[in-house]
Parts: structure tokens; sequence; C-alpha cells
């Protein structure tokens, strides 16, 4: 109860924030920018490894990314993030599980010669730790795991409308990944003995892919509200994708932030 | 045009919300009984371990069971149709469940367990303990782990319920204790399995020889011959084993892990096994699995063999002392099992 005051205290800020703040201090240009933001991930998921149902996911959704931009224009960009919630199927109660959501994302994007100047388009690569972890919730004895470490594609919009108000799009997609999923009978003596060794769980028993055997998009639109010369409000919808063999998930995350300019 | 934006935004979000589960996740699975019937037969046809090792005509349960479900056939009907197809593999590992109404309501069906059943209830733990033991004691909340000694003689008991559940550092603190005993009667009747771990454990506590009691393959595709590579199952002696005589009883509900156990233990010259033939169901139950009527299922997916390649998932560990209680006397407050050892440890190794 105490968690979800003070992220609605926070998200209510970013709101009010981004609705009716007026500030008239001159935007001075900045190179770092972190920024925090919460919200709210509803999407579908189904793993015929687990179960041969569609699942609902509903939960929140916490965010923390970096932004440098370069002496040539070019961005390094981080992102670390987590949701947490309920996968619920209408065909019964008793059948609902945990999720839990990470991901990890670097990036490294080259700036393009444009010929709007008040618009940036960016081309580059990107590291994306993506992991997904489903628990029966009666039992711990059904679950399922997709872990993916994608090495992706990623370009990047940014348009400034004028000093304060500038609105970004960006997509991601993998060209090679390495997977790691459940054995197929969805548990065996090596997941067993490796359940506590973390880093190993997510990173050994998997094999490469590439389109053919795992398709994943992210698309990511947003919009950002400069309240200051350093701080500023975003509020950003992203769609996520993925797809293999057995797995299928599809999210839709809104979430609401601070940026601080450094 | 920062309205602009902002309708654009939110138009794309309600677009995306409202109308694309569909197309990008696909149908759902149909809630009916047809459907339900094939994916419970087809996930099994895919994972299920056993069938070339039990000689299971999958195919032709199939033929037997999918015309008696129609797109009218009720719950209840299809209950009684699936439990009857299931019970084909007599595998206690393979069951399906109905919890829909809560746990306290739940409906469950574990195919052969009939004769685990009827042993089930031909085992009294209370009436032992009472008639045959002294210093009797339950070491665990579960009461899987309890402990005694049999009345007026040097024999020490030990009955384990499950392997699991329980701190396995028990069997450490009651070994101290019974290392002076002349012989240890270890019982696992009603023993529903567990942990093939907490069995390596606890047999090492009276074993002196490393060695492969089994070898295990995981079912790791469709096809009837996907299975993982054989991988050796070891049993490891533990410190200061116990190697005096040792009597482990069984009857048909001595299950799974507890059978992993009998095949850490028989092969010592030391060890016996007094009672029933156990279940013969020496493979490990899958994850759950799910149905869209609400219904939950589980299955066999390993395949054990004895070092010598033989299977014994269906046959079990026929005792070297044959004993079936009865109700008889179980009304009269005898256990055959108990009686039997006593006399058996008399008349073999002269312990009285």
């Amino acid at each position: 109860m105490k968690n979800n005051i003070i992220i609605l205290a926070f998200l209510s800020f970013c709101f009010c924030c981004t609705l009716s703040a007026q500030q008239t201090t001159p935007i001075r240009t900045s190179k770092s920018t972190l920024g925090l933001s919460a919200g709210y991930n509803y999407g579908w998921f189904k793993d015929t490894n687990y179960s041969p149902l569609i699942y609902t996911s509903k939960g929140r959704l916490f965010a923390l990314t970096y932004e440098h931009e370069g002496k040539k224009g070019n961005l390094f960009q981080a992102q670390l993030s987590y949701s947490g919630g309920e996968d619920t199927t209408p065909f019964s109660d008793s059948f609902m599980a945990d999720f839990w959501q990470g991901d990890i994302e670097l990036a490294w994007l080259k700036k393009l010669n444009v010929a709007n100047p008040k618009t940036d388009l960016y081309l580059g690569g990107q590291y994306h730790f993506d992991l997904n972890m489903n628990i029966f919730i009666d039992t711990d004895y059904a679950f399922t795991f997709l872990f993916a470490h994608r090495f992706e594609l990623k370009t990047k919009l940014n348009h400034q409308i004028n000093q304060k108000n500038s609105f970004h799009l960006s997509a991601a997609i993998p060209v090679a990944s390495y997977v790691v999923r459940p054995p197929y009978t969805g548990y065996d003596d090596d997941l067993d003995a490796n359940q506590d060794k973390y880093l190993k769980l997510v990173s050994t028993n998997g094999d490469w892919r590439t389109f053919n055997k795992y398709f994943a998009i992210k698309f990511n639109a947003g919009y950002n509200y400069q309240l200051t010369e350093r701080i500023g409000t975003s509020i950003n919808y992203d769609f996520n994708f993925q797809k293999e063999s057995q797995f299928k998930q599809a999210q839709h995350q809104v979430k609401l932030g601070l940026n601080y300019k450094f | 045009m920062k309205n602009l934006l902002i309708a654009l935004l939110a138009f794309t979000l309600l677009i995306s919300f409202s109308s694309c589960k569909e197309t990008l996740m696909g149908p759902d699975e149909l809630n009916d009984p047809e459907n339900n019937f094939e994916l419970l037969w087809n996930d099994l046809n895919n994972h299920y371990g056993l069938f070339q090792a039990r000689g299971w005509d999958w195919d032709a349960v199939y033929d037997e069971f999918r015309p008696q479900v129609s797109a009218n056939t009720t719950n209840e009907e299809l209950w009684t149709i699936m439990t009857n197809m299931l019970e084909t593999l007599d595998d206690s590992h393979t069951y399906i469940q109905d919890r829909r109404n809560g746990e306290a309501n739940k409906r469950v069906f574990i195919s052969g367990y009939e004769l685990n059943y009827a042993a089930k209830a031909l085992f009294d733990r209370p009436m032992i303990a009472e008639t045959y033991l002294e210093d009797f004691e339950i070491h665990d909340e579960n009461e899987f782990f309890a402990t005694g000694k049999v009345q007026d003689k040097n024999i020490g008991y030990i009955h384990l319920k499950g392997f699991g559940d329980y701190p396995i550092d028990l069997i450490d603190e009651v070994m101290v204790d019974m290392q002076n005993h002349d012989a240890i009667i270890i019982d696992i009747r009603n023993n529903h399995g567990g942990s093939p771990a907490y069995a390596q454990r606890i047999s090492g506590k009276f074993i002196d020889k490393t060695f492969t009691y089994a070898t295990m393959k995981d079912k790791n595709g469709p096809g009837p011959n996907d299975f993982s590579a054989p991988q050796n199952l070891v049993s490891i002696p533990g410190e200061n084993p116990f190697l005096k005589p040792v009597i482990v009883l069984t009857n048909r509900s001595t299950i799974s892990a507890a059978e992993d156990f009998l095949l850490m233990m028989k092969p010592f010259d030391h060890v016996t096994q007094i009672g029933d033939t156990t279940a013969g169901d020496f493979s490990d139950t899958s994850m759950i699995r799910f149905l869209p009527n609400g219904w939950e299922f589980g299955y066999s997916t390993r395949e054990y063999r004895t070092p010598a390649g033989d299977i014994i998932d269906g046959i079990g560990h026929i005792p070297d002392v044959l004993v079936m209680g009865s109700e008889g006397h179980l009304q009269n407050g005898i256990d055959l099992h108990m009686q039997t050892t006593i006399q058996y440890l008399k008349t073999r190794y002269g312990i009285e």
C-alpha cells in the first residue's frame, strides 16, 4: 500500500508538471540526461512449453534511463527496467501466475545527417538483455522463462518542436540473439542444480538465433516537456513483441517520468 | 501542435490496447470437450516418457477413447473418459485434477493408484508405535520423519513418509543415537517419494560403496525416440555408515524416490527388503499442465533403467521376504511387517 501511494504521488507529480508547468528559463544544451519513470504494463503471453492458453499480463513498471550525447552528436543510451504483476486467463481463476520482467539495454547510436535542423536521426546497435519469468502462483511446480541476449539494430528520431517541447520515436529489432528457454519437458536436473545460480541460468543452455527462429521488436514513442533548464518530464509508450516457436509475448507499456540534465 | 501530438499518442494507445490481441497472439484455445481431450492426448503423446518402456500403444488408446467424446459431452462424462484413458498408463506420476472450487474441494485422479490406496489403508503408524515401539518420536511438523526403538530390543526404527519437506540433517542427528543398535528397521511404507537427493543422503548412512544405482534420461522432443543421453545416477556413502543388519519395509504405496532409495540400498548384503512389491513408478512428474476447462494434469517425463539396462517402471521392487498385511491383521492390532521383521532378525541374525 505504501509503495502504491509513493508511485501514485510520483505519477501525479509528473503528470501535473507535464500539463501545467510554465517555465521561461532558456534551455541549456546539456550532454547527459538521467531519467526515472514509472508506469503500467499491459499485454499477453503464450508459451506452449508452459500452457496452451493465452494469459493477460498486468503489472507495474519502473525504468531508469541514461543518455549521453558525444562530441559528434552520437548517443550512448542505457536503460534498466523492471515490471512485475500477474498473469490471468479467463479459463480459470486458479490458473493465475506471477510474472517478472527485466530489461537491460545499452545502445550506441550514430547521428545521421538530416536536412531539418529541428530533427535528429540516429542509427546504431544495441545490446538488450530481456528477462521473462512466469511462475504458477498456487505451486512453483509450473513455470517458464525466456532469457534473451539480443544484439539489435536500433534507430531513433528526435524532433524539437520548440525550446520546451520535443518528441522522439525509436525502434529496435534483434539481428542475432542468444535465447535461453526451459528444457523440452519444462524442467530437468540441470535446471534444478542451477536454480540459485542466476548468472549461469541466464547464460547457459541457450542457443543462437536470428530472425527465422526468434523475432522481436521494441517500438517507443515519447514526448518530453522541459520544465527548467535541467529538469523535464516525459510520457512514453513502448510496444514490445517477441516470438519464437513456443513463446509469444506482446506488451504495451505507458510510463511517466522525470528527467535530469547535467 | 502540442495538443495534436497528445491526441495522436492517445489515439495510438487506444487502438493498440483495444484491437491487437487477436492479431498479435492468434486465437485462444476453445473450451469444448473435443479440444480439451485433444490437448490432453497430444500433450502426453509429445511428452510422456514411458510409452516404450511400458509398452503402451498411445495411438490405440486414442482410437478407443476419442470416439467417446463429442461436442455434447458433459464435463462429468469427460472426466470419466479422461480418467479411464489415463488409467491405461498405470502410472502414479500421471494425474488429472480439478481445483476450480478451491484446494479443499479439489477432485484428483491418479493413474494406477487403486492398489496404492488399498495398501495405504493397511498401514497404521500410531498402532505400530503403541504395539511395537518405545521412545517413539515424530521429528517434523509434516510428520514425515519418525523414529523409535523396538520394545525390549536393541533394534532401531525409522519411518519415512516422504523424502523431503524436513531438514535433511535430521538423519545425522538420529543416526548418532542409533549407531549402537544391533539392527535398524527403515519403514518406507506409505512413502509417496519426493527428492532423490534426500534418498541419496539418507541411504548414504547405510552403505559403504559408491556405485551407479540407475540411469535416467529425459524426454527431449516429440518423437518416440527423442530422449536425452542417459545420465548415471550415483549413490554415495556418508561418514560412519551403519553396516549392521538393515530391514527396509515396503508396501504397494512405496513410490518414486522411495523406490530410488531401494535401488541405492538393495545391492548391499546387510540390507533386506520385507513387505510387498513397491509401486513401480520410478519416473518423475512433469510440470503442472493446464486445460481450457480449468483442469490440470501431469505425467511421467523420464525413463529410468537399472545399471544392467532393465526397465523396472511398472514392475517395482520385489521383496526378499514377501509380507502382505490384511484388514483382519489391522483390526486385531497386528502389523504383519513388524512381526515378520522381528522374527526375521532373530532367525537370520540372532538379534533378540
